[in-house]
């Protein structure tokens, strides 16, 4: 409704912001848009004229605003290359091309259960219809646009209207054929009352909506607030017209040469009929005519190229949330597309210069898309871009009819209200390629905390898997029963270590998984228990102490964010679906991709509203038990809200909740975690899992190591397990070379039979004693490679064939390693690498 | 990536995970899986990962998007699309392009080709289905000659269009025709119409026919036709047998292999599935709509499955080796592959959606089955086994490499090891033939224990009743309470109900007069009778259990076992309340339970019998099983007499009356128990509505 709209009043003069302010009601703009002449806050008065103004420099960028357009230009001084928010392109008939925001709004109040939506972008709904303002800021610009539509819609007219107001109010200023037109529209009742024909199902549209709002408005001069006072008398009071208006905020403003570019979510503002439901940030910003020397980087997994020279435009094209998005959102669903983004970065690399994007806030509710040369709607660009899920939705259910698929839908009640802000750093030289995007992204982290340096490994580590104790069915006499299967005691372990120790193995990273509180499908950790069934505590004591004599380190592994069922855990400890139902994360059958929804071990989400006890009590029980070493599987690789009714937490909250409790477990033990997301590497002593490849979507055309290339010197990482199906792991090692990581495997000491009817039946070739020969020779290479590179970093990386199966990798001591994975021999920078292997220089 | 086991629980959150084979650098995406004999589907490692997408500007041709058709031969690969024959080598190095050839002194366009066969020599066979011709070109490209409708007289009305064609090895063709249901077209090596092959009979259930019976014209005329199933693909294998899949979303057996006689040759087992892609019983219909065959050289076939996009790659005897491809938008998945081929040890799918042929290589795992089978196809078992093997140690599940195993350690008289493999391929022949061997060692080995134990056994029986006979004989028992305990224990668990066995007459007449008989242990053998039920079910020896013993479902069993004769107590008092019975219910409790008593130890005796015994014997131990029943129903009918005093005419009617009454019975608690889920669903429903309002 209009009144519930915070529209700013507006005055003659800007009091302009400095960026960092918040609230807009301190600024106050009169209601007349599209100033040109902006006065700072120190009073000084900028004159911006038609055109392109600039608005900052830097060392090596300057900053444009065209007024015209309300473009923002990112220019190279030297090159003259640059960068704008909006793309005129005549050619193109898309005019998403023409905006820097796309917003996405519900058209009927978000939390029923069946929301649909629609969009409006800033260069149709506010730079053509001339409702953007500016404000002057420090090196930069404040854009406020007023993204609205003047449409005319039922709720223009009023629902019903007395015989008496009808006939003074607008009968009496109508010609006969006019009275016609209207009786049209309006319907005579038994009462004398007028009652309208249209309405919500079936409304007016076009020219007949605009002919009666002619008539009603202009010719009778009716009023909203006669509309107001018609609606009151019959009850209607709901049906009052709300214009779609969306007041969005942008801000771009230079940080050195770097862009920022920031919307304070929480200062914009939207008519509250038409809730807004996420935007696209800067579509064609990064992006590019070109179609050769270049790629578009999404660091899908480790980090992955999709080359500008691409015919895949009937592919499925990249589009994935950041930090493994929300969970909780349409776990029914099987999807092959989403990627693992543990980073939130993305980047375009052209002929001249190659631009990379962080997001500094907001990667939390982020979803990156890319789009190659002609796979979207045709528009001649491959591009690389943003949107933010500003308030998440669920799929309640679909529906199949002859027609048609329906969708119901329901939106959260809670919506994200933080700042999202975008950093960009331009690129030129031989920075600019994906070594280069690592090394200002590494810069970045360094230089803001998020990455410090650890002690590196003398001795080549090596991470070892080991699976304890599992839940299967026993029987006693027939009688089923729940039971378990030791697949590695303690003392097995202990076993394994020994025989890895005296074949040479040296420095073990032993992430022990399944070790307590029921094993591989862990129950709540909120008071830990070693598994009894392995040996117990004192038998994990010992296999600890031996680890420290041979110099390896234990960690018990432990499930911190998820738990299957238990006593004690109810659903005030778990997290809520947005249709009221306790969170479950569903396995999928593979056959026919179904959703498992009854499991002997369903797997529930911590809810984050409990999170922080949940955390203390574990961490005091387990603390008890002495260990300085603690491993997670996925500490740290979501984050979820809750959307249970009235108890509801949202990102912003629970993020901090899960920042706080991982600072206190960083605290008291050494970290390893599995892939963790970027938010907690600075914490983390060890990361096992890291992806050496991704998801593998056609679309993406080759992986590089980018996350290593960040990481590489400041944490000690390991490839995931490589053991998975073969004996021959050389390709493997290769990989970990190549990326800079130590190996990882995965050992059971039982019988692989004994894995069978387990959740763990998809583990295949774990079996110590069939992989011992091997392991202890690949270690032996893996050993006698890393004495050339230890302690060095990945400086460089290069890739020769296209598909990432011939590259070099140069270490910071300047030790280079040419690998070769294709079954061919190669001759690169005359080195010549035989097939299926790597050559050290 | 993460953990593939943690795939298990955390997919719903991780769904990107997927299992990393860093056999090779590229990586597979689709989550394998086989099938178990229990037809339970398992994960298994990936057997083949996609090693490329070849695309039209890797042929040097503009456009692949009407892509029709691939097939593979002699190194060379031939891919056909709308007007183009494209000839390359291996590496998809284009050698050849056909657009054209010339038929006579006229110049003819290849125009919308839907399939090709190359024989020995290289001659090339393309079906021009619009046109109603097979054109038969030499190597080069030039036409040998058009075949057109071979004129069959009893296809009038039919426009003649070949959609698929294969030549065998003697110049006979093979054509499959649209709308031709009578089978596959065999034409002889001039092109003229031999004889229809693999014609698929149409049995009508009994159900249809007694529908036609009744039906009115106008209903027949609306019902679907009896019209017998269409081949959706033939190809020929190197044996020269015909491959060939059913279009047919029902079928049980969509895949055939026809000798030149017609006949379907495919190797069937026991308990193996046949093959027909994805299925939910083995028994039961496929759920996949097979659309494309191809054959290897080594034996092995493919089908394509358009539903799934999946490939099955099957064993000569139509064992299930493994299941590549799969739906989805990454690497190594399809989005609606339209055909398969073998090239060499790899396998090619053509995709129209990406317009690609995908390339998929086997991994270690892919290649250890297939260099099993190949040895093993040279008779080599002991070869062949030392894969299987390894096989077996990457995937216990593996059927292929268990019966390979199985095989050759019976003839090596590894007969421990031979159970184990036979009994994960459920073949129960060979599996008795590896337990004789094993019963006979063991009895050899042990006969002089099992006799000592048993005579020390008897000995000392007999030496414990001789002492308590001398201390009974002192009064030590004397005055003891838990003396007259055992004895009533005796008395009621062996006495008593053997004095039932051997006067039934005497004693139900004593249950009706005298209350003779205990109640509780009434209840006890209700409880034994379901307990053995279970012990039957779980227990009983491989050779004669097909049931699926780790995912029993534990109450079906036991409610299925006792039910019956519950609601027989009830129904019979009830009758024989009707029909002036003078039994009570406890009464008809008693005789029921009573007349089960010796069934739960026939069949403990069946189950512990079943383990030791082979396949010949199963009969005699099936007499154990049998006999509990038997026994059961002859003592509850004297039950009946004697209980409520009717004579055996009258019994048999009470027997009769009894079993409508248990109809009854259960035709009403089917019907509460139905209303009262549903009602449950309904408010379920409201309330799950309400809360999602809210």
């Amino acid at each position: 409704m209009f009144k519930k709209i915070k529209t700013c009043v507006l005055h003659t003069v800007l009091a302009a912001l400095c960026f960092s302010a918040v609230g807009c009601g301190s600024n106050e703009i009169e209601k007349a848009y599209n100033y040109k002449s902006v006065e700072h806050v120190d009073g000084e008065v900028y004159n911006l004229s038609n055109g392109l103004n600039l608005l900052a420099e830097g060392d090596t960028m300057q900053l444009y605003l065209d007024t015209e357009t309300a473009t923002i230009r990112w220019q190279n001084k030297k090159s003259g290359d640059y960068l704008d928010t909006r793309i005129f392109d005549d050619a193109v008939s898309d005019k998403t091309l023409k905006s820097d925001i796309i917003v996405n709004y519900f058209t009927g109040a978000a939390s029923t259960p069946y929301e649909t939506y629609t969009n409006m972008s800033t260069y149709e709904y506010s730079v053509e219809m001339d409702t953007v303002q500016y404000e002057k800021m420090d090196n930069g610009v404040r854009i406020v646009y007023n993204i609205g539509s003047d449409a005319i819609t039922w709720k223009d007219f009023p629902s019903k209207m007395s015989q008496e107001r009808m006939e003074t109010l607008i009968f009496q200023h109508c010609t006969e054929k006019q009275i016609a037109t209207i009786k049209k529209h309006y319907r005579q009742l038994g009462d004398g009352s007028y009652s309208r024909t249209f309405g919500e199902s079936s409304p007016i549209a076009g020219l007949a909506a605009k002919q009666l709002y002619d008539l009603f408005y202009n010719v009778c001069g009716y009023t909203y607030e006669e509309l107001e006072a018609d609606n009151t008398e019959w009850d209607k009071l709901n049906e009052m017209p709300a214009r779609q208006n969306i007041q969005a905020i942008i801000e771009y403003y230079l940080d050195g040469d770097e862009l920022v570019v920031r919307l304070p979510i929480e200062e914009m503002s939207w008519t509250e009929d038409y809730p807004l439901k996420s935007f696209d940030l800067l579509p064609y910003f990064l992006s590019t005519k070109d179609k050769e020397d270049g790629y578009l980087f999404v660091p899908d997994g480790s980090g992955a190229l999709m080359y500008l020279e691409n015919t895949k435009i009937r592919e499925y094209q990249f589009e994935s949330r950041y930090w493994n998005g929300d969970p909780l959102i349409d776990t029914g669903t099987y999807s092959t597309t989403k990627a693992t983004m543990t980073a939130p970065v993305y980047g375009i690399k052209t002929k001249n210069y190659a631009v990379l994007g962080i997001i500094e806030d907001g990667a939390e509710i982020a979803t990156l898309k890319a789009y190659i040369n002609g796979s979207y709607n045709s528009v001649p660009y491959s591009r690389v871009s943003l949107s933010f899920a500003i308030r998440e939705d669920q799929t309640l259910a679909n529906f199949v009819d002859a027609t048609a698929n329906y969708t119901l839908k329901k939106a959260s009640d809670d919506y994200y209200a933080d700042d999202v802000i975008v950093r960009y750093s331009f690129l030129t030289g031989d920075n600019a390629d994906y070594v280069g995007m690592a090394n200002a992204y590494k810069n970045y982290l360094l230089k803001n905390g998020k990455l410090v340096q650890n002690e590196t490994e003398s001795e080549a580590p090596v991470f070892v898997e080991m699976l304890g104790l599992v839940d299967s069915t026993e029987y006693f006499l027939g009688i089923p029963y729940e039971g378990t299967t030791n697949l590695t005691t303690f003392s097995q372990a202990q076993d394994i270590l020994a025989d890895m120790n005296s074949r040479g193995i040296k420095n073990i990273k032993l992430d022990y998984q399944g070790a307590a509180n029921g094993g591989l499908s862990q129950r709540t950790a909120e008071s830990v228990e070693i598994a009894s069934e392995l040996g117990g505590k004192s038998a994990l004591n010992k296999l600890i102490s031996y680890a420290e004599s041979i110099g390896a380190d234990v960690f018990p592994n432990f499930q911190l964010q998820t738990a299957t069922n238990s006593s004690g855990f109810n659903k005030d400890k778990k997290a809520f679906f947005i249709n009221g139902q306790v969170a479950e994360l569903y396995s999928f059958e593979p056959v026919q991709f179904k959703a498992e929804t009854t499991v002997d071990y369903p797997t529930y989400v911590i809810s984050p509203s409990y999170f922080k006890t949940y955390i203390e009590k574990f961490n005091k029980s387990y603390s008890k038990l002495g260990y300085k070493n603690l491993a997670s599987e996925d500490l740290m690789t979501f984050y979820v809200p809750t959307y249970r009714k009235d108890q509801n937490v949202n990102i912003t909250t629970s993020m901090t909740t899960y920042h706080e409790m991982f600072n206190a477990l960083v605290s008291n033990y050494r970290l390893m975690l599995s892939n963790p997301v970027s938010e907690a590497w600075s914490g983390v002593t060890y990361i096992s899992d890291l992806p050496t490849s991704g998801i593998n979507l056609k679309v993406v055309d080759c992986y590089v190591p980018f996350i290593q290339m960040v990481l590489s010197g400041n944490v000690v990482y390991s490839t995931p397990v490589m053991n998975t199906n073969s004996h021959d792991m050389t390709a493997g090692m290769m990989k970990a070379f190549e990326t800079g990581s130590a190996m990882k495997f995965r050992f059971i000491a039982a019988d692989t039979n004994e894995l069978q009817n387990t959740v763990a039946d998809n583990v295949f070739l774990a079996e110590y004693n069939t992989l011992k020969d091997n392991v202890a020779g690949l270690y032996a290479e893996y050993a006698s490679v890393y004495e050339q590179i230890q302690g060095a970093s990945l400086v460089d990386h290069e890739v020769f064939d296209g598909a990432g199966e011939l590259v070099c990798v140069t270490y910071s001591n300047g030790v280079q390693l040419y690998l070769n994975y294709t079954e061919n021999d190669a001759q690169v920078g005359g080195v010549k690498v035989p097939a299926g292997s790597y050559v050290v220089r | 990536m993460k953990k593939d086991w943690k795939k298990k629980f955390l997919a719903g959150l991780l769904v990107a995970t997927t299992v990393l084979s860093l056999g090779g650098v590229t990586t597979a995406s689709a989550e394998s899986y086989t099938y178990t004999i229990k037809d339970e589907v398992v994960p298994a490692p990936d057997a083949y990962t996609w090693e490329r997408s070849v695309r039209a500007q890797d042929l040097g041709i503009a456009d692949m998007s009407s892509l029709t058709d691939t097939f593979c031969k002699d190194g060379k690969i031939y891919i056909l699309m709308n007007g183009r024959l494209v000839i390359t080598d291996e590496d998809f190095n284009t050698l050849q392009v056909i657009t054209e050839y010339k038929n006579g002194g006229e110049t003819v366009q290849i125009k919308a080709p839907k399939c090709v066969f190359v024989t020995d020599n290289g001659d090339i066979y393309l079906t021009e289905q619009d046109m109603g011709q097979i054109i038969h070109l030499d190597a080069k490209g030039n036409l040998v000659r058009v075949l057109g409708d071979p004129q069959i007289t009893t296809l009038d009305g039919i426009t003649y269009a070949p959609t698929k064609v294969v030549v065998d090895d003697i110049g006979r063709i093979y054509v499959k025709a649209k709308s031709v249901y009578e089978g596959i077209i065999e034409l002889d090596p001039d092109g003229i119409f031999n004889r229809f092959i693999g014609a698929n009979n149409v049995v009508p259930s009994m159900m249809d026919r007694f529908y036609r019976m009744i039906a009115t014209e106008e209903q027949i005329s609306r019902m679907a036709l009896w019209l017998p199933t269409d081949y959706s693909d033939i190809a020929l294998d190197a044996e020269g047998y015909i491959l060939a899949t059913v279009r047919d979303l029902t079928a049980t057996e969509p895949i055939r292999k026809l000798n030149s006689a017609g006949k379907d040759v495919l190797a069937s087992y026991e308990y193996i599935a046949s093959p027909k892609g994805d299925y939910a019983s083995a028994k039961g219909a496929t759920l996949s709509n097979l659309t494309n065959i191809a054959a290897a050289e080594d034996g092995r076939f493919a089908a394509l499955d358009a539903n799934m996009s999946r490939v099955f790659v099957y064993a000569p005897d139509g064992i299930l080796l493994y299941v590549l491809g799969g739906s989805g938008k990454q690497n190594g998945q399809l989005n609606s592959p339209i055909d398969v081929a073998f090239l060499g040890e790899n396998i090619i799918v053509a995709d129209s959606v990406t317009n690609s042929i995908e390339v998929f290589k086997p991994t270690e795992y892919g290649a250890l089955v297939n260099e099993a089978l190949r040895i093993q196809k040279l008779y080599d078992y002991e070869g062949a086994a030392a894969y299987w093997q390894q096989v077996y140690e990457i995937n216990p599940n593996s059927v292929a490499a268990n019966m390979g195993l199985g095989k050759y350690q019976l003839r090596t008289e590894q007969y421990d090891a031979a159970l184990q493999s036979f009994q994960r391929t459920g073949e129960r022949q060979s599996y008795s033939a590896a337990f004789e061997r094993v019963r006979e060692v063991w009895l050899e080995n042990n006969l002089g224990t099992v006799i000592i134990l048993v005579i020390i056994a008897v000995i000392a029986l007999v030496a414990l009743k001789i002492v308590l006979k001398k201390m009974a004989a002192k009064g030590a028992f004397e005055g003891k309470k838990w003396v007259q305990v055992l004895k009533d224990i005796k008395y009621t668990c062996i006495d008593w109900p053997l004095y039932m066995l051997s006067s039934p007459f005497k004693a139900f007449d004593d249950i009706k007069y005298e209350n003779a008989g205990s109640t509780k242990f009434c209840f006890v053998i209700m409880i034994l009778f379901a307990w053995a039920a279970l012990i039957k079910e779980r227990y009983t020896g491989f050779l004669m259990n097909t049931a699926d013993i780790e995912n029993l479902n534990i109450p079906l069993i036991l409610i299925s076992s006792v039910v019956p004769y519950i609601l027989f107590i009830f129904a019979n008092w009830a009758i024989g309340v009707l029909i002036d019975g003078k039994g009570n219910l406890r009464n008809v409790f008693k005789f029921t339970a009573y007349s089960l008593y010796p069934s739960v130890w026939l069949t403990i005796i069946g189950v512990l019998g079943s383990r030791i015994c082979i396949y010949e014997e199963t009969g005699l131990v099936n007499i154990f099983f049998g006999a509990g029943l038997v026994f059961a129903f002859f003592y509850m009918f004297i039950g009946i007499i004697m209980v409520h005093q009717f004579t055996f005419t009258k019994g048999v009617g009470d027997v009769v009356l009894s079993l409508v009454a248990m109809v009854i019975l259960i035709f009403v608690i089917v019907l509460l128990a139905t209303l009262v889920s549903g009602f449950i669903n309904d408010v379920g429903t409201i309330i799950d509505e309400i809360l999602i309002y809210l």
